[in-house]
């Protein structure tokens, strides 16, 4: 070539400059992949030592069960992702959680005739736990939630509320906003809240109380009693705790899957 | 065994609980026996036994002769000089080493003048009951610090283990910086590569903030196997099923190396790109549905509307039990074929109920 633009020996210059620190560039996240698969290489054979020793501690601990939950947390590794990560795989958590969340179906969907898709945290783990049998291990109400939150992803509309000191375990996708929520926990106490509590505790305009228990009412959160003294209560079943002490009969177990 | 002598069973003055081991059966010479006690002055020396398929662990204890001034026992004289003891609920080595100490440091040489053994039958019950709380109390203490030093050695080497998770973390944000800074100028099996790392550790993607590395190589061969074991009952329940009651199925039938309900969500997610007979569908409520591909929601609707028309009014419940799907499908169903026109809602606090859209087809 004979004819140049001025400076095209400067631009060539430029681009081969380019082209070398792009190839550096590559090389860079080459090197850092590489080193990745080492260190995890290792990671792997430092857990199988850890499971070799512990595995045993974690299936039958519960404390250490949420030790080791925090502990994954506060680093930012969330060791129930997939059955297919280290920690399932070696240390069997996967497993373990992952049949819970089976279990809590089962047991939602047969209740949910009686009790709207709502149920208390502490019915939900004698359920489970009757469901499992005697010789099953045993599961805290810690790893319940554990198993709930992960359920969560599937889009059935699971859901954790607190309520004074424990929670109530949401299974449908009934939208429940904060007012809702609001006056469950009120009526965690007696099993049953009026308008008069609600306006009472909350400070609520009557006609604000009045929607939020026809939405508990609709979705079959809330049974009506127009009998009883005074004026309407409005019964949750979820906290029907004597009720439920009884067993699942097979009709229901029946009648919960299609 | 001429050795022992009756005792209350509580500690005296000058004695201390060393150890105390449940389940121990003592055998004269290889006799077997039963309860009662012996000086450690008594002892001449002492050897371990170990367990044998059948047996348990033993400590064989070789005594003195008896002393002529020693108190009333159960035996006047026997023809061993040694007993056996047998530890049918384990604790031998924690016995033994114990016995062993005490037997170098001969405590009971230094102790102020008193007859190799007292049976305190006498005064000072309030006295011997404290003691005896006092061996209760230390036992326990042992017991606590046993448990403790288990869980603090594993809560230990979990801590370690953390330690080097967190470095793997650290690692893969720095990747993920270096592909931010490339923009986009990563090859297409370093990402496949980048996010399996991810998913093996339970990291979240830093790059795209998906969930834990979706769409990895393991989740297109999942979804390929769905279509497999998803087939037959998606068939049996007229094409659709939710996510959750897939989710079972499939767990149910693994029995093992279960499947997260990411697994599953990520792996449905990618059943249309991979052009699979399969579907995932969302609702506007959020459900989540898998359909076979040849099922047609809509066509479903109309068939809705006919059996809603026929009886009048139907609710969820009612019109799932009538065509045999799950309320929470039933109710996707109704509320689509509302969406689509088909349905107007009653809704009061005796529930949500559908009607034919009259405005529609009476104009």
């Amino acid at each position: 070539m004979h004819r140049r633009g001025v400076g095209a020996g400067a631009i060539a210059k430029k681009k081969l400059a380019e082209a070398k620190y792009k190839e550096r560039g590559t090389v860079l996240a080459e090197d850092q992949l590489a080193q990745m698969s080492k260190q995890l290489d290792m990671f792997k054979s430092n857990l199988e030592e850890f499971a070799s020793k512990h595995k045993q501690e974690i299936r039958k601990n519960p404390e250490f069960r949420v030790q080791f939950q925090d502990m994954c947390a506060t680093i930012g590794v969330d060791p129930l992702a997939s059955g297919k990560g280290f920690w399932s795989e070696m240390l069997g958590v996967g497993d373990f959680y992952y049949e819970l969340g089976v279990q809590i179906i089962e047991v939602c969907l047969a209740l949910k005739h009686r009790n709207g898709g709502l149920i208390t945290l502490e019915e939900l783990h004698q359920q489970v736990l009757k469901g499992r049998g005697k010789f099953a291990q045993d599961v805290s109400q810690d790893d319940l939630l554990r198993a709930i939150k992960k359920l969560k992803a599937l889009g059935s509309g699971f859901g954790i509320i607190p309520v004074g000191g424990t929670y109530l375990i949401q299974s449908v996708p009934a939208e429940l906003n904060m007012d809702h929520t609001v006056v469950l926990q009120l009526a965690e106490k007696n099993g049953y809240v009026t308008v008069s509590d609600i306006k009472a505790s909350l400070k609520w305009e009557t006609e604000r109380a009045r929607q939020v228990l026809e939405h508990l009412l609709k979705e079959g959160l809330a049974w009506l009693d127009l009998q009883a003294p005074g004026e309407a209560h409005y019964w949750l079943p979820a906290l029907f705790t004597d009720l439920y002490s009884q067993e699942i009969t097979a009709e229901e177990a029946r009648e919960a899957l299609p | 065994m001429d050795r022992f002598v009756w005792t209350s069973g509580l500690l005296e003055i000058n004695e201390t609980l060393v150890i105390q081991q449940r389940g121990v059966r003592i055998y004269d010479g290889e006799e077997k026996e039963c309860c009662m006690a012996i000086p450690l002055s008594q002892i001449v020396f002492i050897e371990e036994q170990a367990a044998g398929i059948g047996k348990s662990a033993k400590i064989v204890v070789h005594l003195h002769p008896a002393p002529a001034s020693k108190e009333p026992g159960p035996f006047q004289s026997s023809k061993n000089s040694y007993i056996k003891l047998s530890f049918k609920e384990h604790g031998q080595i924690e016995f033994y080493r114990r016995l062993s100490e005490e037997m170098t440091q001969r405590r009971w040489e230094n102790m102020p003048v008193s007859q190799s053994l007292q049976t305190n039958r006498g005064p000072q019950p309030g006295r011997i009951r404290a003691v005896g709380i006092v061996g209760i109390e230390r036992k326990l203490e042992e017991k606590r610090k046993e448990t403790d030093k288990n869980i603090s050695e594993a809560f230990e080497d979990l801590s370690k283990l953390m330690v080097k998770a967190k470095e793997m973390v650290e690692l893969s944000k720095s990747i993920a910086n270096k592909i931010k800074e490339k923009q986009g100028d990563i090859t297409e099996d370093e990402t496949i590569r980048f996010k399996s790392y991810l998913l093996s550790m339970g990291i979240a993607n830093p790059v795209t903030r998906e969930t834990y590395g979706s769409g990895t190589q393991y989740h297109m061969q999942l979804a390929k196997q769905l279509v497999g074991i998803l087939q037959a009952p998606l068939e049996e329940r007229g094409g659709i099923m939710s996510l959750t009651e897939v989710y079972c199925l499939v767990n149910r039938a693994r029995g093992m190396e279960l499947l997260s309900p990411e697994d599953l969500v990520n792996a449905c997610k990618m059943l249309e790109a991979l052009k699979l007979p399969l579907r995932l569908r969302v609702f506007d409520s959020g459900v989540m549905v898998i359909e076979l591909q040849s099922h047609k929601e809509e066509e479903m609707v109309a068939s809705a509307l006919e059996t809603v028309s026929e009886k009048g009014s139907l609710t969820s419940e009612e019109f799932a039990k009538l065509v045999g799907m799950s309320v929470l499908l039933a109710k996707e169903r109704l509320l689509l074929a509302e969406k689509m026109g088909h349905l107007c809602r009653d809704d009061s606090v005796e529930g949500l109920r559908f009607y034919p859209n009259l405005f529609m087809t009476q104009s």
